[in-house]
């Protein structure tokens, strides 16, 4: 049994958002209860988060079953100071010199004057397009992470 | 709420059939898993990588269904299934599906 000193402090009560965040993640709140927990949703960022949360942790409690021995190999590598560098090192290398031959292969080929300059201005066009429209879908992807209730499963 | 793979509901009678409830989802993982994935093909073993997409795809397909079901006033779902297949290059699209009932206890019918 725990002393005292070993007891973890007790947690609060849930205030009412969290109460209602837990209810509509369970789907118990009826129809108009919930409706209006929708617009309230779409205003208030700190809503979603709970909603959000309340559904990571419903979903990590189906995963009941034990770690196998491979999957605490696998964790036990993954804080191995030589694999951490091999990969880490791998990444760097391999997304910069991506980068780096991204940004000279565009460049060459816009400032190359032989190259008629209809076709520069497509090819400009077109890096162009390619990088925005990653760098919208990378933005909505690190902005759905936070909500993404199933990113903690293993399998 | 009661998800079963069989048709029938022990202890409890099906009062009511409300009808197919299904969730679907596409899931992948960034580009990154699907290198280190593909570098598992050349030495072998699991590739966790493609483990978790598929169980992350099956239990957003599950709640998904689950949700239908909630707001069909549902007791439970029987005849529930999983369905799987690739609608793009290392993308995982999982369906759960089922049907909908209300249930009675056996001994209240």
């Amino acid at each position: 049994m725990l002393d005292q000193s070993q007891r973890q402090p007790e947690e609060p009560p849930p205030d009412e958002d969290e109460l209602l965040a837990m209810a509509y993640a369970d789907g118990e709140l009826g129809p108009d209860e919930a409706a209006a927990f929708v617009t309230r949703l779409r205003a208030e960022p700190e809503l979603l988060r709970l909603v959000a949360e309340h559904r990571a942790l419903d979903v990590l409690a189906r995963q009941v079953g034990l770690p196998e021995p491979a999957e605490i190999d696998w964790s036990n590598l993954r804080e191995d100071r030589t694999y951490r560098g091999t990969t880490l090192a791998g990444w760097i290398l391999l997304v910069a010199s991506v980068a780096i031959g991204a940004a000279v292969a565009s460049g060459t080929l816009l400032l190359d004057t032989t190259v008629p300059a209809p076709a520069r201005i497509l090819a400009g066009a077109g890096v162009l397009g390619l990088a925005l429209l990653f760098s919208s879908v990378l933005r909505r992807r690190l902005r759905a992470i936070p909500l993404d209730p199933y990113r903690h499963l293993q399998r | 709420m009661l998800i079963l793979t069989t048709d029938e509901v022990a202890a409890a009678k099906i009062t009511e059939s409300l009808g197919l409830v299904r969730g679907t989802t596409v899931r992948t993982r960034h580009w990154g898993h699907h290198l280190i994935a593909s570098f598992k093909g050349l030495v072998g073993g699991e590739v966790h990588e493609y483990t978790k997409v598929i169980a992350e795809a099956r239990e957003e397909a599950l709640d998904r269904m689950k949700a239908e079901a909630f707001a069909l006033g549902a007791d439970a779902v029987v005849g529930f299934r999983f369905a799987t297949s690739e609608v793009a290059k290392n993308c995982a699209e999982v369906v759960a599906y089922g049907t909908a009932v209300k249930l009675v206890r056996a001994d209240q019918s």
